[in-house]
């Protein structure tokens, strides 16, 4: 069943690349069926699908266990909720297709080779996204990152290789490393990953290709960034447990403060709020790089809630960048997408009533706990200049003298925006809804015999 | 009270629809609420408990204590005065809808900062305060977005080093509970932790009662916040400040704490800063009001000294200073509504703020006028009103211990306050009238109610402050501060000090003796001849003989005798150094900092980032090899 979840985007790319006009149909089609699909999946976990019948450790194996499994659905969910605007996905919808395909191939597969080709793939369409509005220096650069990222995955691929003798993931958490090797194994994965996952200073690529049209942030700084994020925790604390994760943690804290800073700086709606996410990022590596429960379960409830804010933000903000040339008060004509931006950057701040709020906190509860105090420090820290520009840029659409004439809003964007907004604060009320999926993603990213077994036992599949 | 506070939040949100079809009715739905809140305090028990939810598997307690009531009660007659006046005066606003939603919204969270019986209940409640407040600044003056965002930013620092002392605590005791959390740092035997912790608790109050150097905020927020709502502001939100610090200093058990780290006359060094702090805020506060030309600027400076005084009172750790500071927190809360008030009022007819471009609105706003007058003489700390007790325990204190550098800022306080509130008295409302003013009327019925009530009450404490001293009495014996003498002696009529005792009844009669004589005397002398600007110049056209240094005078508006009032005196500290420079600085650097990254990293070209993939490549390696 779950080898449909790459297929049913693949088949519909290759009809909307036939016919043109019948782009957003298919993508709506497989947006539809995709989300379906991985909530029906739900009956399957955990199991394992070998292609071809070639069991593992021979042949490639897609992987679903919990941590796939709400991956995937929070992904398809995304892409869903994008296919709600024509306009956005406009020519798009064969890339976007595309990189439905990949997003979903890259979280599922059990294999290193296989989940390198699905990354080149995710980055191949990701530039294409990238280059919408002619934004094509920014794109250019992008590509330039992500193929020096591409050799180096590979060259990592390569080394696990020649050690086990094997590709796939499983065999590979079975194998116990000697530590040099991993150290090299893990520091090339770390590149690798580290800038789709926007690790600084890899990420010089986001404010570019965020900045420069509405549909690449939309997509790439939810579901691609969450596919990375869950691939960083996959192998860093699976795969290959320990290795440079106190790097991780040191880049990742950089990152954050990085992040936050330009963020400050900068005068662009769209470039601050693609700063922010990297700011964001480097807050979720950082919990991450913990590499143990309960630090993993909140790093991926925080990305959680960092994704559906910087959702409603970057479709309110890309909306409008493109309607208006001088934003000032435009809220004013724009109450409901104003209504949740507002929510939106409340929450991630994390001001109490949002769900930023839960996750934020718990975050440095647990580092209290476990003897960190620098991570509270600098995450509040850093929430301060967070708060500082978010404010900034909430007044300023709010408050300031209006100078263009507001137009009639996009019901499509008005809707979707505040139900999401509304949904972030549900989430404050109920910290399951993305908390217990959180934590079942964390446990089973954390438990390395878990993975083994559901590999080794699982055997067969559709 | 949890189903109490959540169900006054939810009709906030409530009161934006109502109010987006007729605003009219949800600011009286708003007034309604808050008559409802007030009555609602004095049904409540005191010690009763409630858990308003769990969070992180902790309980998330509200506790009614002494000091809940007193503070909740001073805020809810800051908060319904400003309610009903807002009934009328909200036509003149831009945002009607929004701003009642988020004054009623302010008003629930703050109350729940009050009620709040764990470290975590009083963050949440106190950030809703916070973003509430935050989001009706914003719709006054052009200043007044920039004046939001610095009041953001200054809160949330105070705020984020509280909540950081909170899981400091949480990780050492395993509890937020505050009467949990006393008894442990009573007994803890780390002295740098519970240093760090009191300071980076206090730090919240510090940055929220405008205490020195997180002061900035209230010189901008409150002179370009909406005008009713800068009562709110400087009248009741900044008392969570005063809240949080009385909290830290007296009801955290900080004499047994700081054992052996006593400084000067018993107060130890941690308490001692913070009086320090209080100090200098009272220096900065009245040095700076002094210089204003913006009527509300000023009294958002004159907060600034008030809220050291609340602190220095506080922070004696003495009976009587205590009663003093939490005292003066009443007082200045009712004086600082009614100022501000007052100029909603002046402002509501004149739509001006800057004091020089006033005058004469007496004969216009009589009971605007009186209001201020009343209002002035309690936060200059003059009897018979009640501001004059306060300061009167504040200095009992500071004398008795002996404290003669701060007793002489407080002092020094004082007198700069009688300079100060006398300002915008002679420029706005003495004076000659700008002919543009001529038709200026008084503000009607519903906004000056609100006012004279304040007055009156403010008034009525002066001559028989026993009523409100009860509470006060009552919140010092819960934090067992034991005084040597019975400070509030209701039977004898006394306020009782070490120096001496306060009779506010006969001071209240000696004063009414001597209106009564100045009244006699007004009425046999001959009455005064109200004459023109330009006196012998009756009729258009006529030739003008009233000229001054040489030259005729054609605008006599220009020659308001209020611009540089106390010129003299300002000069002796012109080239003052200032604080806001040092924190614009502070700012600078951080945007600096972003543009340093943002150039090194972010922006350069396809070569320079293969480059950092390579460094960051080699440096991983080199660290771990």
């Amino acid at each position: 069943m779950m080898t449909l979840a790459i297929a049913i985007p693949l088949i519909a790319a290759f009809l909307a690349a036939i016919r043109k006009s019948w782009g957003y149909i298919l993508y709506a089609i497989a947006a539809i069926l995709n989300f379906i699909l991985s909530l029906s999946l739900i009956g399957a976990v955990p199991s394992i699908h070998a292609l071809g019948g070639w069991k593992p450790p021979f042949g490639i194996n897609l992987v679903l266990d919990n941590a796939s499994f709400y991956a995937i659905l929070f992904i398809n969910a995304i892409f869903l909720i994008v296919a709600v605007f024509p306009d956005i996905i406009g020519k798009y919808a064969t890339v976007m297709l595309v990189l439905m395909a990949a997003v979903n191939g890259f979280v599922l597969t059990g294999d290193l080779f296989n989940s390198f080709v699905f990354m080149e793939i995710i980055s191949a369409a990701a530039v294409i996204i990238a280059s919408k509005r002619e934004n094509y220096y920014s794109a250019f650069k992008y590509l330039i990152f992500a193929g020096i990222a591409g050799s180096l995955y590979l060259i990592a691929v390569i080394f696990v290789y020649t050690q086990t003798g094997s590709l796939n993931m499983a065999q590979a958490a079975y194998f116990s490393f000697s530590q040099k090797s991993l150290v090299a194994i893990t520091t090339l994965f770390l590149i690798g990953l580290g800038v789709e996952a926007k690790l600084f200073p890899l990420n010089g690529w986001v404010m570019g290709v965020y900045g420069g049209n509405d549909l690449a942030p939309v997509i790439l700084s939810t579901a691609v960034t969450f596919s990375a994020m869950y691939m960083m925790g996959r192998l860093m604390i699976t795969i290959f447990g320990g290795g440079v994760l106190q790097v991780l943690y040191v880049l990742a804290l950089i990152t954050m403060l990085a992040g936050e800073l330009a963020a400050l700086y900068q005068k662009n709606l769209l470039k601050t709020l693609a700063y922010s996410s990297i700011g964001q990022a480097g807050l979720v590596l950082a919990v991450l790089s913990k590499g143990k429960e309960p630090f993993t379960s909140l790093a991926y409830f925080q990305l959680m809630n960092e994704v559906t804010a910087k959702l409603v933000l970057f479709l309110v903000a890309g909306y409008l960048v493109y309607k208006y040339t001088n934003l000032n008060g435009i809220f004013k004509s724009h109450k409901v997408l104003g209504t949740a931006f507002s929510i939106a950057s409340f929450s991630l701040v994390g001001f109490p009533l949002f769900a930023g709020f839960q996750s934020k906190l718990r975050i440095i509860m647990e580092a209290f706990k476990g003897g960190d105090y620098l991570l509270p420090a600098l995450l509040l820290l850093a929430t301060l200049i967070e708060l500082t520009y978010l404010i900034r840029w909430n007044v300023r659409l709010w408050f300031e003298d209006q100078v263009e004439e507001g137009e009639k809003g996009s019901w499509r964007h008005g809707f979707v925006a505040i139900a999401l907004a509304i949904f972030l604060v549900v989430i404050f009320f109920f910290p399951n809804i993305y908390l217990a999926p959180a934590s079942k993603m964390a446990d089973a990213i954390t438990s390395v015999s878990g993975y083994i077994n559901i590999v080794t036992s699982g055997l067969g599949g559709m | 009270m949890a189903i109490t506070l959540i169900s006054i939040l939810a009709l906030s949100v409530a009161v934006y629809f109502i109010s987006k079809l007729s605003w009219k009715v949800g600011a009286v739905i708003n007034a309604l609420a808050g008559a409802y809140l007030m009555i609602y305090l004095f049904t409540l028990k005191v010690g009763s408990s409630e858990v308003l939810g769990t969070l992180f598997g902790e309980k998330l307690l509200l506790t009614y204590t002494n000091a809940s009531f007193y503070f909740s009660f001073v805020s809810m007659l800051v908060i319904l005065a400003v309610m009903v006046f807002a009934i009328k005066w909200l036509d003149s606003q831009k945002y009607p809808s929004a701003f009642n939603m988020f004054l009623l919204m302010m008003t629930a969270a703050s109350l729940g900062v009050f009620f709040a019986g764990d470290l975590l209940t009083l963050y949440i409640f106190w950030e809703i305060a916070v973003l509430s407040s935050m989001l009706i600044v914003p719709m006054g003056k052009k200043e007044a977005r920039r004046a939001a965002i610095i009041y953001a930013v200054m809160s949330a620092t105070g705020t984020y080093m509280y909540l950081y002392a909170s899981f400091m605590i949480y990780s050492r005791y395993g509890n937020f509970n505050l009467a949990e959390v006393a008894k442990d740092l009573a007994n803890d035997p780390s002295m740098p932790f519970k240093v760090t912790v009191y300071l980076l608790l206090a730090a919240a109050g510090i940055a929220k009662s405008g205490i020195f150097p997180l002061h900035t905020w209230l010189r901008i927020a409150h002179g370009n916040a909406p005008d009713a709502f800068s009562a709110v502001l400087s009248g009741q939100l900044v008392k969570l400040g005063s809240y949080v610090l009385m909290l830290v200093t007296a009801f955290f058990p900080t004499l047994k704490m700081f054992q052996g780290l006593e400084l000067y006359s018993k107060i130890p060094s941690p308490n001692y800063f913070l009086l320090a702090l209080g100090a200098t805020s009272i220096i900065v506060g009245t040095l700076m009001a002094i210089k204003q030309d913006d009527m509300k600027m000023l009294i958002a400076f004159s907060s600034v000294a008030n809220g050291g005084y609340i602190l220095v009172g506080i922070a004696t750790m003495d009976a009587i200073g205590f009663e003093g500071g939490i005292l003066h927190v009443f007082n200045h809360a009712l004086a600082a509504a009614i100022i501000f008030m007052a100029f909603a009022s002046v402002v509501y007819r004149t739509h001006t703020t800057k004091i020089s471009e006033m005058g004469g609105l007496i004969h216009k706003m009589p009971i605007t006028f009186i209001s201020y007058l009343f209002a002035i003489i309690s936060l200059a700390g003059i009897p018979p009103m009640s501001g004059f007790i306060s300061k009167w325990m504040i200095y009992q204190a500071l004398v008795r211990k002996g404290m003669f550098v701060t007793a002489f800022i407080a002092f020094f306080g004082s007198i700069g306050s009688f300079l100060y509130v006398f300002r915008p008295l002679a420029g706005v409302f003495l004076g000659q009238l700008p002919k543009k003013y001529k038709d200026v009327k008084e503000v009607p019925a519903i906004m000056w109610i609100p006012m004279v009530t304040l007055v009156a009450i403010s008034f009525i404490m002066g001559v028989w402050p026993f009523p409100i001293l009860k509470p006060i009495e009552a919140m010092r014996a819960d934090f067992a501060i034991s005084p040597s003498v019975k400070i509030a002696d209701a039977s004898n009529w006394l306020v009782r000090g070490v120096t001496g005792s306060w009779n506010p009844v006969i001071v209240f009669n000696l004063f009414i003796i001597g209106f009564a004589i100045a009244y006699l005397l007004y009425t046999l002398f001959p009455k005064p001849k109200k004459v023109d600007l330009l006196a012998p110049h009756k009729e258009e056209g006529a030739p003008i003989n009233i000229y001054t240094g040489g030259e005729y005078i054609y605008t006599p508006d220009l020659y308001q005798y209020n611009t540089k009032m106390y010129a003299g005196f300002e000069r002796m500290y012109e080239k003052h150094p200032s604080w806001e420079k040092v924190l614009d600085m502070l700012c600078k650097f951080f945007h600096d900092l972003g543009q340093l990254v943002h150039g090194w990293f972010f922006r350069p070209s396809p070569s320079a980032y293969a480059f950092w993939t390579v460094m960051t490549l080699l440096i991983v390696f080199w660290v771990r090899w």
